[in-house]
């Protein structure tokens, strides 16, 4: 009936948890067709798929979230503590406990700074953390792949002119979908049938 | 048209803010946003009571509702539908018979909603019972079962690479062969 569509991925690609309760996480990839968002959640050996037609999208809503800045303040919590720890293990007398604060301090603070650099790094290379919805006639559907703000204003940029283009020429085939309010060019009739009744 | 409507507390988003070039601000939770609006959110819906009936006798009807109007005859089969049997997929009109055949027999290919990745199965077959080396003996042959059985098909709906397939198809040999050599060698001490 149809051959497959093309997909080109988006940029951006999130976790979440497949439940709250879950130790299994879902990772979730955007692909972009002529007509259509594929959203794919990789769950171990199973892939789920969404699609979210360009003529049916209502509205995009990106949140922002303040999780980049809650973990790179736990981060640098950690290089705060490793550095607390080294400095008290320089007031003590040499000592096995001595040694084993210097050695946990050293643990700590490589680990913290590891991830606290990461953290930076992304926040000046990808933005603020944020949420990315999609929201149709009968749905609002987080995208998690578009989690930091660049991505997500990224994927605004090349979703628009698709969404609209689809939508106008919607509501030019179908009178029913021409917005209320009016929209530019004109509608014409649906396709009916012109043969003679089955 | 149901209002936006904030997705941390639910409150009600106030139209008109899209075209402010500022992040929105709910006014409960103080959550921020950027809002984009499409047409499609001031567009008319349908109502259930959609197709209208026969006037005249010239009129067309509907192959399943004989005293409904056909407004669009199928893609699939041809057949007349009115505008309650008028399945919209990505554009193209369907009856639902259609439809359902399409998406069993997988010819309607947006309507596939998962499916189960080989490669990924056969690569953890693979692989994960070395850890539990004796079950590799079961897993092995399966692993390459399905590396043979599923290396022609689509790994996926988006653009994938057979490199699981591989993979899994190389370490299963491996292993097969390692079983083979060991119980011969275990059979010719056995014989001498």
């Amino acid at each position: 009936m149809a051959t497959p569509p093309e997909y080109q991925r988006m940029r951006g690609s999130g976790r979440r948890r497949a439940q709250f309760y879950s130790l299994v996480s879902v990772r979730n990839s955007v692909w972009l067709a002529p007509d259509h968002l594929l959203s794919v959640d990789d769950v171990f050996v199973n892939e789920r798929y969404k699609r979210f037609f360009f003529r049916d999208v209502e509205a995009i809503l990106i949140r922002r979230t303040w999780k980049s800045l809650l973990r790179g303040s736990a981060f640098g919590l950690l290089v705060l503590l490793a550095s607390a720890l080294l400095i008290l293990a320089q007031r003590i007398p040499p000592s096995p406990r001595q040694t084993s604060m210097v050695v946990w301090g050293g643990i700590i603070g490589t680990l913290g700074s590891i991830l606290l650099i990461f953290e930076v790094l992304a926040a000046i290379l990808l933005g603020s953390s944020c949420r990315f919805y999609v929201r149709t006639a009968v749905q609002t559907e987080e995208l998690v792949a578009f989690s930091r703000w660049r991505n997500a204003r990224l994927a605004v940029e090349v979703l628009r002119p698709r969404i609209l283009a689809s939508q106008e020429e919607a509501a030019r085939v179908v009178p029913g979908s021409a917005p209320s309010s009016g929209s530019p060019g004109e509608v014409v009739a649906s396709p009916g049938p012109e043969a003679e009744p089955v | 048209m149901s209002p936006l409507s904030c997705t941390k507390c639910s409150a009600e988003i106030p139209s008109g803010v899209e075209a402010s070039s500022f992040l929105h601000t709910c006014d409960q939770c103080g959550s921020r946003y950027s809002i984009e609006v499409f047409p499609a959110l001031h567009r008319s819906r349908p109502s259930a009571s959609a197709g209208g009936r026969i006037v005249e006798d010239t009129e067309a009807s509907c192959f399943y509702h004989e005293r409904r109007r056909a407004v669009v005859a199928c893609e699939g089969c041809g057949r007349f539908l009115c505008a309650l049997c008028d399945m919209d997929h990505g554009g193209a009109h369907y009856c639902p018979s259609c439809l359902e055949v399409g998406r069993r027999q997988g010819e309607l290919h947006t309507l596939e909603s998962s499916r189960m990745r080989y490669d990924r199965l056969a690569m953890n077959l693979a692989i994960v019972p070395l850890l539990l080396w004796p079950l590799t003996c079961l897993t092995a042959p399966t692993a390459l079962y399905l590396v043979i059985r599923y290396w022609r098909q689509p790994v996926s709906v988006v653009p994938s690479r057979k490199l699981g397939f591989a993979v899994a198809g190389a370490f299963a040999i491996i292993e097969i062969i390692a079983w083979t050599v060991t119980l011969a060698s275990l059979l010719l001490v056995e014989l001498r």
